[in-house]
């Protein structure tokens, strides 16, 4: 549906300039599609009987609407005409001329080398947008003085053309036929090279284009003038003999000696010193930047060096770009000033003397830019001033003409004209494919493409601004463009239009390749690429995934893509239940059907009928909850089986969510285009919709939607309502309230609080803030990475700054427990200033290496542990000791374990009994020899039960299994009691270990006790059984999750441990005829680990276990 | 087999080694046929629950070694379950509040009084009321040591209650004054060295008296611990000879390695290590104002007398933020930062000096 709107906005937008060279029935359905989209063909046959009385309808309206609008244009090309002629200064007395007058014939012609050079600066201001769309309103910004000229006569020429069928008003109807069918052949012939061309059209498409050139001439006399005067003036500044001087220079430097060469080193070391050394601005905020116009500085290119006497360097740059100017690096030509302060550079003020730049100090610069304003405002008064009295004579005559005009020929010409849109939408939509797929021809055709563009916004521009009668029955382009959404009215309509993907490395480059050799690649056997290879072009891969942040434009590329590579999309995003059955039976189906939407838009050839279908899934990482059940994995599972191309898009495609669909896609990562591309972009709309908004506030406003396209859009859009005029300071205010909130991780949150660069743009309540992002945390990441911190000041201070900060986040603690513990949440501030502000502010430089993850988490969870473990020790041994846990901790656990494990290692088998009698008498069992074993090893030291031979160990299990002596406790129980694990309940962390820990513990089957086998898979070392632990905690820091190697974590498949391997060796070497029966139960290790050690570790072939 | 420590515990008034007057004057209380609330604080290794054990023996005759342990359920207000292993006797019930972390208070009201409101059916011949022992009641939280103080003053009549704590100075003063307190502090040496005699003795053993007091020494005046390190070098090496290796325990020996680090060097990266050994402290169980303890001992032996100060200061204010706060681990790491900001300084002075 969404490709249909599409083309019925073209449609509306560009209606009354699109030709017509069909037959009539055709326009009537578009007209029809236009009304109610949804189903074009039942509307087909309706509208067929209706047609004829809505047509009148319409057309009345139309009419109304055409002839004010003609009015309108004749008057402005008038004006227009005045205009230019003062720009050439040819003093004509003023008066009426006819449009035709002066377009038909070629008064301001230009020869073509002129058209040539005006390219040419207009290029260099564009920069990188080689996008006609901007291209072209950077250029009418650029003649923002003499308002919009070009538009005016556009629809000038439009007009012209009217005129002149009013004027042959009672000619037949075969001239008028002609001259409309003229035009639309003029185009289609030019665009596809058709053969249509009859010899009498030609000689009028002859004219035509004649009268085109002259317009475009037109525009570009225009440019000229403007881009003429930049020149000039920047000329004026910078003399000629710049070259000369450059040349001397070379020659001198050569002439150098090794000495001086050196001497000049020397001096060049010194004077860097001196600029390390160089203090601030010794009276700042002694003065103030006196208020001027926007744009006093608008031609002035200013360097600054040395300290200034009482202004940062960064304040006088944000003085300059807000009136305007530009600050330069180098000195070069185009520099205007040279602002020199204390310790200036030598070099540059030298060279800037060379260059004859003028050379001022900071009283000169505030004087200047005093005298500009004074002066610029001057101008702009008496600008407009002259501009309303020209546009108040002109206005009384256009009113007498609208009624001339007859009512049939109005009906005639819009008629014509509704030919014309379907017309011209066809051959629009030729030309991006034509654009698409030889992009030589598109250079030509570049510049017959703008002018309809041109029209079309020219036109929307005049019914914004001056039809306010439009009757509400009128359901055409001009009231449907002031209805839409901006994001809507600007979407790109070509790739070419989306900021940021013009590059042939660009992504939608990448989309449209990958798409179109998809059938072709399907055919061959590609080999996966590697996740590192750089210039992969997705051959191997059935989906793509786009990912990116939002507003940058990643559905509408799609959309672009596929329109112009004639797929049919099929869409599905997070407004449709996307779950399991439903991807199976549905879209699974979808994808096996041709579509018919080719009938639809009213095509009836055999193109109409297309198999190019491409499955789009929006939002998928949105695919979750009940309602998506199992959505991704069946994508996937489609994915690998599917016959159509499949693009799905994300925002996050490090989520988890995300993770395995990633293998499967050739991966697309829109990152934020630059906030030039968005600037530029935004200019252009903002002056189609008629606001002046000063580009510094522009940028701001960018910087502050975090460069989101959509956001930038509609934040423009809404403050437009209210006023036309955007002032920098004003919208400064305005931004901050409407700053999206952006999500800093806690990475980026604790690198924020100790760059020192960072502070410089922050208030104390923006490095709070940082705090507050997560407040648990925060803390925690501060502590783990202040000491990775190079704080920038001398090297003795630095202990002291450290001891500073660990001293605060000591305080922070304290007042994190009081938080906790009486929930006082109104203490937080005091925590943020205490755990991030100070420490930040004690630390304040860079973070040198990688920002941690907080290690207090993970140790704090095995010192849970390992209380947990001590606590059932001493549940078990409390009978026969004295003593609390900690005496566990600091003299049994070492001292019982060497009861127990010394004798095993002395004696060996002979010492089992006396170690069992050990376990009995402190009623311990087998596995708190394993918990014990643990406490007592400091890291370090070896671990003894390595020193146990394995058959020793093996032979004590199997003997306390046998003699299991009754225990004084019943053990299920005691498992159960948990450690202080919940001491701080109120800790959100803590909960979420604790819920892990819970879990291990209920799940663990060496809880039940009544699973014998369990029990003795347990019984020895290593090979836990893979509890179903599921990972509670912090699934949000999946990604850069550093963790203990030491933690042990539960609920994963364990690898084989090394010592088993030795085990098994040693169990095989000593009696060679060993089953697998029989290593089971000695080792306590499952028969797919033994499998896996005996062929994987210890090669053992399949013969020799048999025959043994 | 147990353990020496365990295997030689005297069980009887009369066998006690040391604080035999203290001894004594407990045998005369329990003779009026019945005593107080007692509040038995002292060090680790001194003996304080041989001797509530033996006080219990003395009331209720050898019955009360007839131990079972048990585990009791109790439901939290927030619905949570919680379990407490106890140990029980006839006539007695022991029980550590603190496993259940900040539930305790729970379980002092609901056993206390679930213990305290049954009256012994037989009387005859048995006293009037039963035993409660609380132990590590030091570590009770404050909810839970004014939960007890109404139960101490209701029940007296049916059970008393014996608290055992390492030191009275976290008991609420409230509860100090409800109870009679005993003090059993730590074995001198020479004390410590008798008993060492004595048990080697008992196993047959002879041992060298510097041994014995080398031993000692390095215990701590913990007897558990001489003991246990006896043992230790009974196993590594016998017979014993005078200048024999004597193992300590492992978490003193990487407190003392610590130390010597931070003496060593004093960077940033060297905190960021020194981290690092002090979470593994932690994790092991070893009690962070040990650990301030034993690293503040070592480091001021390479002080002068007015950085002494200086450090020691320090360390107590940040070892008291510890116990106000939650983070060990941050206070230690202030006190480390701290002190290798001050130890540097100093340091550089008298390099400066020198020169």
């Amino acid at each position: 549906m969404t490709n249909i709107d599409h083309n019925i906005r073209i449609v509306d937008i560009r209606s009354f300039f699109k030709v017509q060279s069909k037959p009539k029935t055709q326009p009537v359905i578009l007209h029809d599609d236009e009304i109610i989209p949804e189903s074009p063909e039942i509307q087909i046959t309706k509208k067929k009987r209706e047609s004829r009385k809505r047509r009148i309808l319409d057309d009345s309206s139309d009419e109304e609407k055409f002839h004010r609008k003609s009015n309108e244009d004749k008057k402005k090309i008038n004006s227009q005409n005045n205009k230019n002629q003062s720009h050439k200064e040819v003093k004509k007395p003023m008066k009426e001329v006819k449009a035709v007058e002066i377009l038909g014939t070629t008064p301001v012609k230009r020869t073509e080398p002129i058209v040539k050079k005006n390219k040419k600066p207009s290029k260099t201001e564009i920069g990188i947008h080689s996008d006609e769309e901007f291209e072209k309103s950077l250029l009418e910004l650029d003649n923002a003085e003499t308002t919009t000229d070009i538009e005016k006569i556009k629809n000038g020429s439009c007009f012209t053309q009217n005129d002149q069928k009013l004027k042959d008003d009672t000619s037949v109807a075969l001239t008028k036929d002609s001259s409309v069918t003229s035009e639309g052949t003029n185009l289609s012939v030019k665009l596809n090279e058709s053969s249509e061309s009859v010899n009498k059209e030609e000689r009028i498409k002859h004219e035509k284009n004649e009268r085109k050139r002259d317009f475009s001439e037109f525009i570009h006399h225009t440019e000229d003038v403007s881009a003429q005067k930049l020149t000039v003036q920047n000329n004026q500044d910078t003399p000629n003999k710049n070259k000369k001087r450059k040349m001397e220079k070379s020659l001198n430097e050569s002439v150098l000696s090794d000495e001086e060469r050196h001497e000049k080193k020397r001096m060049s070391a010194i004077l860097y010193q001196n600029y390390l050394h160089r203090s601030g601005p010794k009276h700042l905020g002694s003065k103030v930047i006196p208020e001027g116009t926007p744009t006093c500085l608008k031609d002035c290119a200013i360097l600054l060096t040395g300290v200034l006497d009482s202004f940062e360097r960064d304040e006088i740059v944000a003085a300059i770009t807000k009136y305007g100017g530009t600050v330069k690096n180098s000195v070069s030509k185009k520099v205007t000033h040279v602002l020199v302060g204390e310790d200036a550079g030598p070099a540059k003020i030298s060279k800037a003397k060379e260059l004859g730049i003028k050379i001022i100090n900071e009283d000169d610069f505030l004087k200047l830019i005093q005298e500009l304003s004074k002066g610029v405002s001057e101008n702009i008064d008496n600008g407009l001033e002259t501009k309303i009295q020209s546009t108040k004579k002109k206005k009384t005559p256009k009113k007498n003409e609208d009624k001339k005009v007859h009512k049939m020929d109005a009906t005639r010409h819009t008629k014509q004209e509704k030919g014309i849109t379907s017309d011209k939408l066809k051959n629009f939509e030729k030309k991006i494919q034509n654009n698409f797929y030889n992009q030589k021809k598109s250079e030509k055709l570049d510049n017959t493409e703008k002018i309809p563009e041109r029209i079309s916004s020219s036109s929307s521009m005049n019914s914004n601004n001056e039809d306010p009668v439009v009757p509400p029955l009128a359901i055409n382009g001009h009231s449907d463009s002031l209805q839409l959404m901006w994001v809507d009215k600007y979407k790109p309509q070509t790739i070419k239009q989306i900021i940021g993907q013009h590059g042939d490395a660009s992504n939608a480059k990448k989309l449209s390749n990958w798409l179109m050799r998809w059938y072709i690649n399907r055919k061959e056997k590609i080999p996966k690429p590697s996740p590192w290879s750089k210039n992969d072009d997705g051959a191997y891969y059935k989906a793509a995934l786009l990912s990116g942040p939002p507003g940058v434009g990643k559905t509408t590329t799609v959309m672009l893509v596929c329109k112009e590579l004639g797929f049919d999309m099929v869409e599905f995003n997070a407004s449709d239940t996307r779950n399991k059955t439903l991807i199976r039976e549905q879209i699974a189906e979808l994808l096996t059907t041709t579509s018919l939407s080719g009938y639809a838009k009213g095509n009836t050839g055999k193109k109409a009928i297309t198999k190019k279908h491409v499955l789009v899934m929006d939002e998928v990482d949105g695919m979750a909850g009940n309602e998506d059940r199992g959505g991704l994995q069946e994508l996937i599972s489609l994915i690998k089986i599917t016959a159509v191309p499949i693009i799905c898009m994300c925002n996050d495609r490090n989520s988890q969510k995300m993770r395995t669909l990633v293998n499967y896609c050739y991966d697309l990562k829109f990152s934020r285009p630059r906030v030039d591309q968005i600037k530029s972009a935004m200019m252009s709309v903002c002056f189609k919709e008629g606001i002046k908004i000063h580009p510094d506030a522009l940028t701001q406003l960018i910087l502050a939607a975090n460069q989101d396209v959509r956001q930038t859009l509609n934040m423009l859009s809404m403050w437009s309502v209210n006023k036309k005029h955007f002032e920098s300071d004003q919208i400064k205010k305005d931004v901050d309230s409407a700053k999206k909130d952006i999500k800093v991780g806690p990475w980026e949150a604790v690198r924020k609080v100790f760059t020192e660069e960072e502070h410089k743009k922050m208030s104390l309540n923006d490095k709070s803030d940082l705090f507050f992002y997560d407040y648990s945390l925060a803390p925690l990441f501060v502590q783990e990475n202040y000491l990775h911190v190079m704080p920038h000041c001398s090297k003795n201070e630095i202990l002291k700054r450290v001891s500073v900060a660990a001293d605060s986040i000591s305080m922070g603690d304290l007042v994190e427990n009081r938080i906790r513990s009486k929930g006082s949440w109104n203490l937080l501030p005091m925590q943020a200033m205490y755990s991030s502000v100070i420490p930040g502010h004690a630390m304040c430089g860079h973070v040198a290496g990688q920002i941690q993850f907080p290690s207090w988490l993970g140790k704090n969870s095995r010192a849970n542990k390992l209380t947990r473990l001590v606590q059932e020790i001493h549940a078990h041994t409390r009978l026969s000791t004295s003593g609390s846990k900690s005496s566990i901790f600091l003299d049994y656990s070492k001292h019982l374990r060497d009861a127990i494990v010394t004798p095993l290692i002395k004696d060996k088998l002979d010492g089992i009994p006396k170690s069992l009698e050990v376990l009995q008498s402190y009623h311990l069992l087998r596995d708190d020899l394993d918990s014990l074993n643990e406490i007592a090893t400091w890291p370090g030291q070896r671990d003894p039960m390595i020193l146990v031979d394995s058959k020793v160990k093996a032979a004590m299990t199997r003997t306390y299994n046998k003699e299991a002596s009754a225990l004084p406790y019943a053990p299920g129980s005691v498992k159960r009691s948990r450690g202080k694990v919940d001491a701080e309940s109120g800790d959100l962390l803590e909960d979420n270990i604790e819920q892990e820990d819970e879990n291990s513990s209920d799940s663990d089957p060496e809880n039940d006790m009544l699973i014998k086998c369990n029990e003795q898979l347990t019984l020895t070392f290593g090979d836990e059984p893979p509890s179903k632990t599921t990972d509670h905690s912090f699934s949000e820091f999946n990604c850069g999750w550093s963790m203990d190697a030491n933690e042990l974590k539960e609920g994963h498949p364990k690898p084989v441990v090394p010592q088993n391997i030795e085990a098994v060796r040693h169990l095989i070497m000593q009696n060679l005829p060993v089953t697998y029966c029989e290593i089971k139960p000695s080792l306590g290790i499952s028969t797919t680990s033994i499998h896996k050690i005996l062929h994987e570790n210890l090669a053992v072939k399949k013969s020799m276990l048999d025959s043994a | 087999m147990s353990l020496w420590v365990d295997k030689h515990r005297p069980k009887d008034f009369m066998k006690l080694d040391f604080h035999k007057e203290q001894a004594t004057r407990l045998k005369n209380l329990l003779q009026q046929s019945d005593f107080p609330h007692l509040l038995i604080y002292g060090p680790s290794g001194a003996g304080k629950k041989t001797r509530v054990m033996c006080l219990l023996r003395e009331l209720y005759g050898s019955g009360v070694e007839r131990l079972r342990q048990e585990s009791m359920t109790f439901t939290t207000p927030s619905n949570k379950k919680i379990e407490i292993m106890t140990v029980s006797s006839n006539y007695h019930i022991e029980v550590n509040p603190t496993d259940v972390g900040v539930h305790d208070r729970v379980v002092i009201m609901d056993l206390v009084k679930n213990v305290a409101q049954t009256h012994q059916i037989d009387a005859s011949g048995q006293r009037e009321f039963k035993v409660v022992i609380l132990n590590e009641v030091d570590d009770l939280t404050k909810d839970a040591q004014h939960a007890l103080r109404r139960t101490m003053e209701k029940y007296v009549a049916t059970c008393r209650l014996i608290l055992i704590a390492n030191s009275i100075s976290r008991v609420i003063p409230a509860i100090r004054s409800r109870c009679l307190t005993i003090r059993v502090s730590a074995p001198t040496e020479t004390e410590i060295v008798s008993v060492l005699y004595s048990v080697c003795k008992r196993e047959g053993l002879s041992l060298p008296s510097e041994l014995a007091v080398r031993i000692a020494k390095a215990s701590d005046r913990n007897l558990r611990r001489a003991l246990l390190m006896c043992e230790a070098c009974k196993v590594q090496q016998y017979p014993f000879t005078p200048d024999q290796k004597i193992t300590e325990p492992d978490w003193q020996v990487f407190i003392r390695d610590t130390a010597s680090m931070i003496l060593s060097e004093q960077t940033p990266k060297k905190l960021g290590e020194v981290r690092q050994r002090l979470y593994e402290l932690l994790i092991h169980g070893i009690p962070p104002d040990m650990i301030f303890v034993g690293l503040l001992r070592e480091i001021v032996r390479n002080c002068d007398m007015t950085l002494k100060c200086q450090v020691a200061s320090n360390a107590a204010m940040y070892e008291h933020r510890m116990k106000l706060g939650s983070k060990p681990i941050f206070h230690l790491e202030a006190f480390i930062a701290k002190f290798m900001a001050i130890y540097k300084k100093f340091l550089e002075e008298s390099l400066g000096d020198a020169f």
